[in-house]
């Protein structure tokens, strides 16, 4: 189930510097109470651990890369 | 070696600008994408075909939900279409970009220290990269879990094909 990240925002934030790795906590669904970890680094790639109920123990771990743009430039001159 | 950049294969760019033999499509789905550790090489300056320059499994990453090859584009995107699309942007600078309308999103993964991975051709005995992306220097690994790349702006790579006046 995707996450709602408004509501990652609003349980639990530990803001870190703009080169350190950022924390979000909280619990994905507050019936069931599965607690998550996601961790951002400083390269903006996010890796979420999804605990099982109770135990604390990683249960499922998501990966999402963001790389940034490929972009090349052709050496041309202007005018030449 | 170890992963280190991003890059275009121009080996690959070069047989496909001059229309040559079993040259890769930018445009259709049956191009894949595979994941590689950090003992692995890009050699980007591979010439077509040699080693660097087509696929292989040596350093790849591979496990539940995710096959060797990686997946085609087609499926890429939890079961459905990752669907690139090659289009013209700007005036200045001038653009060709290389788009993805979809992330790449693959669930019920199990993967253990990808570095970057690899757009291909899975054509047998002409596999040829496209290009390569960085995912930054870390190790990246899932657990039962999804394994996505989302791009920026859904660009995966641009050209500026203008001059600076």
């Amino acid at each position: 189930m995707p996450l709602d990240r408004e509501k990652l925002r609003s349980i639990g934030h530990l803001k870190g510097g703009r080169t350190m790795s950022r924390t979000t906590t909280g619990r994905e669904h507050p019936d069931s109470g599965l607690p998550f970890q996601a961790i951002t680094d400083e390269l903006g790639n996010t890796v979420t651990e999804h605990g099982a109920a109770g135990t604390g123990l990683s249960q499922r771990q998501d990966v999402e890369v963001r790389p940034e743009t490929v972009r090349m430039e052709l050496d041309m001159k202007a005018g030449g | 070696m170890a992963w280190a950049n991003s890059g275009l294969y121009p080996a690959t760019l070069n047989q496909i600008l001059s229309a040559g033999a079993n040259a890769p499509s930018l445009t259709v789905t049956t191009n894949k994408f595979f994941l590689t550790s950090n003992s692995d090489s890009t050699l980007y300056a591979a010439a077509l075909g040699a080693t660097g320059n087509i696929y292989a499994g040596t350093y790849e990453i591979t496990g539940t939900g995710w096959a060797a090859g990686g997946p085609l584009l087609s499926a890429a995107y939890n079961g459905g279409a990752m669907t690139p699309s090659l289009t013209v942007s700007g005036t200045s600078p001038v653009l060709l970009v290389w788009s993805m309308a979809n992330p790449l999103s693959v669930t019920g993964t199990t993967l253990t220290g990808a570095y970057g991975g690899y757009f291909y051709q899975p054509l047998a005995s002409y596999q040829y990269k496209i290009v390569g992306i960085y995912f930054g220097g870390s190790a990246y690994s899932t657990v039962a879990g999804t394994f996505a790349i989302t791009w920026s702006s859904g660009q995966v790579f641009t050209i500026n094909c203008a001059a600076n006046t």
